[in-house]
């Protein structure tokens, strides 16, 4: 089991708790699909993406941002737990959505760096070490259904 | 050999010229020895590096980092042909330096967060697009020459 300690936890809360979802959500998912433009194969029905002006105004993307950020309040709310939390999430995105697990560790990448933009100096290199390894324990999770 | 777009070299160059490379530097060292631990192993007679205060605070941290950036400011010089200007850098790091090439992209990301981190939201999806490709070609040419 992963191990948080009480700095870790109020790190992790004071982020979350600052951040807006349904901005942040839309701004990270439409980075990834522009930095690393491969992911784009897996939203063929999301209609025009092909470019960034495109695709960060793309109401499907937005929708889809925010619905990955709620996704990832559960783990927020069950650091103890986020293996079980994300069973069914790991076997709907292996064998449903057969999303290479690398994608994971891009899209928990690009949200890191929508963080920083928005933190600024309010983003040390404590808290950010404590949110890399949430997102590194989420990754984990989501692949745990692989094989 | 590498093709940049006009936007790509303009992003570049205008990102490098607006940086204080002393806190820059500084700051993206520091931070790859607090997120990534493992890497504190290629210091070893940098003295204290107990923890974030005691990284942040070394000034052999914060000299490295601007050792590096300096570096890193040749490929911002010779974007049309930075496989050669790195090739004897390359070697040093291969051959004395015995550094494991995967941290290339862990510092790589430590600096993109502290960039993202300075310009907030003018580091745009487009922004974060050219500056990580142009820091894999980086990291690509500091590989080139391990064998």
């Amino acid at each position: 089991m992963v191990e948080w300690s009480d700095a870790e936890r109020s790190a992790i809360a004071a982020v979350w708790g600052k951040l807006n979802l349904d901005e942040v959500g839309p701004q990270a998912l439409g980075r990834v699909l522009i930095v690393y433009p491969w992911t784009q194969r897996y939203f063929g029905t999301f209609g025009d993406l092909s470019n960034a002006a495109a695709i960060l105004g793309n109401p499907k993307v937005a929708n889809h941002g925010k619905v990955v950020l709620g996704a990832l309040d559960k783990a927020v709310k069950n650091l103890d737990n986020i293996k079980g939390t994300y069973a069914n999430l790991s076997q709907l995105h292996c064998e449903k959505l057969n999303v290479d697990p690398d994608n994971f560790r891009l899209l928990a990448d690009c949200l890191t760096i929508v963080i920083a933009t928005k933190f600024g100096a309010a983003f040390p290199p404590q808290v950010q070490a404590t949110w890399q390894k949430l997102m590194a324990v989420v990754v984990a999770a989501l692949t745990s259904r692989y094989f | 050999m590498v093709e940049w777009t006009d936007f790509e070299r303009a992003t570049i160059q205008d990102i490098f010229s607006k940086m204080d490379y002393e806190s820059v530097g500084h700051n993206a060292l520091a931070r790859c020895l607090v997120v990534y631990p493992w890497t504190q192993r290629y210091f070893g007679n940098f003295g204290n590096l107990y923890n974030a205060a005691a990284i942040m605070g070394n000034p052999k941290v914060a000299a490295h980092g601007v050792v590096v950036l300096h570096g890193l400011d040749r490929a911002v010089k010779n974007m049309d042909n930075i496989k050669a200007t790195y090739a004897e850098l390359s070697v040093l790091h291969s051959e004395k330096l015995h550094v494991d090439p995967d941290n290339f992209r862990l510092l790589a990301d430590c600096l993109t967060i502290v960039v993202a981190s300075r310009l907030g939201t003018g580091f745009t999806a487009d922004v974060q697009a050219a500056f990580q490709k142009f820091l894999a070609v980086v990291g690509a040419a500091l590989t080139k020459q391990y064998h």
